[in-house]
């Protein structure tokens, strides 16, 4: 690669001071496959390798393949995607290395610790007394003045990043989901009703011949609810496979039990 | 919700919310590690992250981002961190889900580095294969469920003939 003296670098316009970002981008040339890596996870947006100075055995760094030096720059559906897989590599680290907790963590500018130019999400998977102490939270006190001080601030900047008008109120209380919950129980014992009634009508053939024009409605209804019903049987099956290893719900709990919390 | 969880009762309440939608929730945590430390969280309660459904993470991460940029604006901060830490030996200490974010500056006290651990050649390899092995199922996300279809709301009658018995009393009583 060419030196660049200082004098280049301001004659050159911004896409190619990014272009020239990229191609002195190690983590670039490993998204692309040019540099030697143990890869674990690999997509179209993004891939996956181990960290050569783990934190941990099995520490993974998750990286996009574009180059993007921190999150603020990154377009909403690839972190979106980014963090799904995180989530996914988690759970994975979970069943893998048979530990009871992972972290994630993301680092935004070199003050908090990011030291390459390349966006990255680290998951560290964590056991007890494996003596890595960085991401414990201290926890200091703070009056209330402090507080309302901070939020009157970040209230309205957030309002104008999320484009809210600065007087709307904040909706709390029930949101619109959890009003819709009863309807769909109700729904469900509707279809519970049809489907007790209907073997019980097949014994009547009087019935069928003098209203066709229902039957062929309840076809119709019916191959709906078979529908659901493969559905539901797809569903049932993808926990069963991620439930297989695992118990999720066993570290959950003993997160509870630590709190007194059922 | 759930009633014994203190980060639900405070989403219930509202004190310090500076975000809210349907999904998520931000607040201040009122035992910051640093200045205008802000948890996001979702509404609804899971206690670990393996146990919230993909678009809500898709949502709650994207909801994260955002407030990470006007962490930077507001407080002019030179950076921030965004952490999980997800199971009781990862430091989590509230069953309910969340993410840090941690506005940054240079000289805060906080320090997020680890001492990276020595691992042989062969202890890498073995790590590799592990992970590989459970990370092949990764690929398709969980979306949003629409609304249900809606079934006819009229309920079927059974014919009822006039002096004669019902056909379902019929066999009723054939039933010893």
């Amino acid at each position: 690669m060419p030196e660049i003296s200082p004098d280049d670098l301001k004659n050159m316009s911004p896409e190619q001071i990014a272009e020239l970002q990229k191609q002195n981008c190690i983590f670039c040339h490993i998204a692309s496959g040019k540099v030697a890596s143990k890869k674990v996870f690999e997509d179209e947006k993004c891939v996956g390798v181990l960290d050569i100075n783990p934190a941990n055995p099995g520490h993974v760094l998750l990286m996009p393949k574009e180059h993007y030096a921190i999150m603020p720059m990154m377009p909403d559906d690839i972190i979106g995607h980014m963090f799904m897989v995180a989530k996914a590599i988690s759970h994975a680290c979970l069943r893998a290395f048979r530990v009871q907790g992972t972290n994630i963590f993301v680092a935004n500018g070199v003050a908090a610790g990011q030291k390459a130019q390349h966006f990255m999400i680290h998951i560290i998977p964590r056991k007890e007394g494996d003596g890595v102490s960085s991401f414990a939270m201290p926890k200091k006190k703070v009056t209330e003045e402090q507080l309302k001080e901070i939020e009157k601030a970040l209230r309205q900047r957030i309002n104008y990043v999320f484009g809210i008008k600065d007087n709307e109120p904040i909706v709390l209380g029930k949101p619109a989901e959890e009003k819709e919950e009863p309807e769909k129980e109700e729904k469900k014992e509707e279809k519970r009703e049809y489907e007790d009634v209907k073997p019980a009508k097949k014994d009547v053939p009087q019935k069928k011949d003098s209203d066709k024009k229902e039957s062929g409605d309840e076809e119709v209804e019916a191959e709906i609810i078979e529908e659901e019903k493969t559905k539901k049987k797809e569903d049932d099956e993808d926990e069963k496979e991620t439930k297989s290893e695992i118990d999720l719900d066993k570290i959950a709990r003993l997160l509870g039990g630590n709190l007194g919390l059922k | 919700m759930n009633k014994e969880c203190t980060y639900c009762q405070r989403i219930a309440e509202g004190k310090g919310i500076i975000y809210s939608d349907s999904k998520a929730v931000a607040m201040l945590n009122d035992a910051p590690s640093v200045y205008g430390h802000i948890l996001v969280m979702p509404r609804e309660h899971y206690p670990i992250i393996e146990q919230v459904p993909d678009f809500i993470i898709d949502h709650i991460f994207r909801i994260a981002n955002k407030i990470s940029v006007a962490v930077f604006e507001a407080l002019r901060v030179q950076g921030t961190n965004m952490i999980v830490n997800n199971g009781v030996s990862a430091g989590q200490d509230a069953a309910h889900f969340m993410i840090h974010v941690l506005p940054r500056r240079e000289g805060d006290g906080l320090s997020m580095q680890w001492v990276p651990k020595q691992l042989s050649e062969e202890e890498m390899s073995t790590v590799e294969l592990q992970l590989k092995e459970q990370t092949k199922t990764i690929g398709s996300f969980q979306k949003e469920q629409e609304a249900p279809i809606e079934l006819k709301k009229e309920k079927e009658r059974i014919k009822v003939i006039e002096g004669e018995e019902n056909y379902l009393v019929k066999r009723i009583r054939k039933i010893p």
